[in-house]
């Protein structure tokens, strides 16, 4: 059968840069295996399989896999599909509602032009910090760093998950973020034990003068080298941020920047709602862009 | 302005089998640096731009880049692309494609509506190039025991035919599944950059040669699924392999089993007096996606 799909860039308003993401857009049918058949050949970061909603109201259920496994939830699939669905829809602003692994996603959405659009969607899952970070000697050496680089203000490595854990390693600045690297013959060392997964680094010097923190995001053990725009990851990292930089009461609108290194710069919006000191909600926002669409036998 | 693409398992004994390779059909007017990053954006081994041909008689003319770089010839992008003109075009039997390297002349065969096939003659032979590390080094890079290295009177050798491989020849197919690179002892046995390809006699399919695994970790090529460059160069090496005599010999290899990505590549070799004269690589290819992409 013959299945329509678009690809995008998420996370950008520019073709060819931010993170790109495939959905297939009937996907009506296809079984869990061809599924990561499919998202192997596509080989980005992750493929999105659109089905029909489990329940009424919601405009769809979402499979999302990388090209190595399925994911319950991640933040580029999510603003990237709930953009491509607003534009299928009319492009008009809406809210809708995708169902994912971890439960059902509440998104806003609105076309910008025919072919980007911007997205914003509610955590489904506060951040929870989930386990300790190997010790400051084992990250820097899978970085390529020397401690000294590593930590600053009162920010200190750490693991949190919204859905999926990242070590947080916050570094000096973008010279020294420009310089890490995953070395891996130390990476399992410092990263792959347990639920310390993947790399985060950020410093708070940033390229554009609107971006609040710059950070680069490195998977090795999931096949990703580098990763230009991690949605997932700027959702645990509102938990970092409440911990080690807690904002005052109120909302707070973030934008990280990341995939520079890379040149698929992104920006990724962040917001938190502070409540006596603690996170009450958090929303990943970002925009996107139709690239290619076509069709696919399966 | 949209432009008409499609990608292709390439080598490929079934759909999401081989190698996969986007091919823009419409390529005129794109800067390299556009080409670099539409090629990026697929992230596939190769994505190849189709530009007209600048001899008239020539059916086009190609432009290949990895997502890091322009090359000036690989074996996989001319299959797949011979194969999906021959579908454009309706079956032409042959068709010469005009790369960095010169002029190429591809035989096509149309096998159904998805799939066809390809063979073109090397544009240069295989040669023997310097010496290969130890049985110890290599065995340690590949997580293997130094008795299991080499079969029959065959040592691991060294061979480029545009880009150099060590062939390691091994006992069977249970010790190259059990092969995986060891990023500690890799640079000691094939080099910072080098690639290794390994390969034994007992094959999956009754009707293949031999059987193959490449890896290239350094390229990011933790391993390879179908590669055309090291069976070119696998051409040189099968002198010492077979001692085949003079005359035409037909050889399938099949590869990335071990990734769920079977595939089969064809080498055809040619000997005179024991020298090798001509060799050519044939293979499937199967239309995957159709679609158009905006640059």
């Amino acid at each position: 059968m013959r299945r329509h799909f678009v690809t995008l860039d998420v996370f950008t308003s520019r073709r060819f840069a931010g993170n790109p993401l495939a959905v297939v857009l009937d996907a009506d049918g296809i079984d869990g295996p061809v599924m990561q058949a499919i998202a192997r050949e596509f080989n980005l970061a992750e493929t999105v399989f659109v089905l029909p909603a489990k329940t009424a109201g919601h405009r769809a259920q979402l499979r999302i896999f990388t090209p190595a496994t399925e994911l319950p939830f991640a933040g580029h699939p999510t603003i990237g599909t709930a953009v491509l669905l607003n534009r299928i829809d009319g492009g008009s602003a809406n809210e809708i509602i995708l169902e994912e692994g971890i439960g059902p996603v509440r998104c806003t959405t609105q076309g910008l032009d025919p072919s980007t659009g911007r997205a914003r969607f509610q955590l489904a899952r506060l951040p929870e910090e989930v386990a300790e970070a190997a010790s400051t000697e084992a990250i820097a050496a899978a970085l390529g760093l020397s401690i000294r680089d590593i930590g600053f203000d009162d920010f200190r490595p750490s693991c949190w998950s919204a859905g999926i854990s990242f070590t947080f390693v916050p570094v000096r600045g973008l010279e020294v973020i420009r310089n890490c690297h995953a070395h891996l013959p130390r990476w399992d060392a410092a990263f792959t034990q347990g639920d310390r997964a993947s790399a985060y680094i950020f410093c708070r010097e940033t390229v554009e003068g609107a971006s609040d923190y710059h950070a680069r995001m490195f998977a090795p053990r999931w096949g990703i080298v580098e990763d230009p725009a991690t949605g997932s990851a700027a959702a645990a990292f509102s938990g970092v941020l409440t911990r080690f930089a807690p904002p005052p009461d109120g909302d707070h609108d973030l934008v990280i920047e990341q995939g520079y290194e890379m040149g698929r710069p992104s920006l990724i919006g962040l917001s938190m709602n502070i409540r006596d000191r603690g996170l009450a909600s958090a929303a990943i926002s970002g925009e996107a862009i139709l690239v290619s669409e076509g069709t696919l036998e399966a | 302005m949209r432009r008409r693409f499609a990608t292709l398992d390439v080598f490929a004994r079934r759909r999401f089998g081989g190698n996969p390779l986007a091919v823009v059909l419409d390529g005129e007017e794109l800067e390299a640096t556009e080409m670099q990053s539409i090629a990026r954006e697929f992230n596939l081994g190769e994505t190849v731009f189709v530009l007209p041909a600048q001899n008239p008689n020539h059916r086009a003319r190609l432009r290949i880049f990895t997502p890091a770089a322009e090359l000036r010839f690989l074996g996989l992008p001319l299959v797949g692309t011979a194969v999906l003109l021959d579908k454009v075009d309706g079956g032409n039997d042959q068709a010469v494609l005009e790369l960095e390297i010169g002029p190429i002349q591809c035989a096509t065969r149309t096998l159904d509506d998805t799939r066809g096939w390809a063979s073109f003659q090397l544009p240069r032979l295989a040669e023997e190039v310097g010496e290969t590390a130890s049985h110890d080094a290599i065995a340690a890079a590949l997580g293997l025991s130094p008795r299991e290295i080499g079969f029959d009177r065959l040592k691991p050798s060294r061979w480029s035919a545009g880009t150099p491989y060590t062939f390691v020849p091994v006992g069977g197919l249970e010790a190259i599944r059990r092969c995986s690179t060891s990023p500690i002892h890799w640079n000691a046995a094939f080099g910072q950059d080098g690639a290794a390809y390994i390969f034994s006699r007992e094959t999956v399919e009754a009707a293949s040669s031999f059987h193959a695994r490449m890896f290239a970790p350094r390229h990011g090529i933790i391993e390879d699924p179908a590669t055309g460059s090291a069976v070119s160069a696998f051409s040189g090496a099968y002198a010492c392999i077979a001692e085949p005599g003079d005359g035409e010999h037909e050889l399938s290899i099949e590869q990335g089993y071990e990734m769920g990505r079977p595939s089969l590549i064809g080498l055809s070799v040619k000997f005179r007096n024991g020298q090798l004269m001509s060799a050519a690589i044939s293979g499937e290819a199967i239309i995957v996606t159709e679609g158009t992409i905006e640059t």
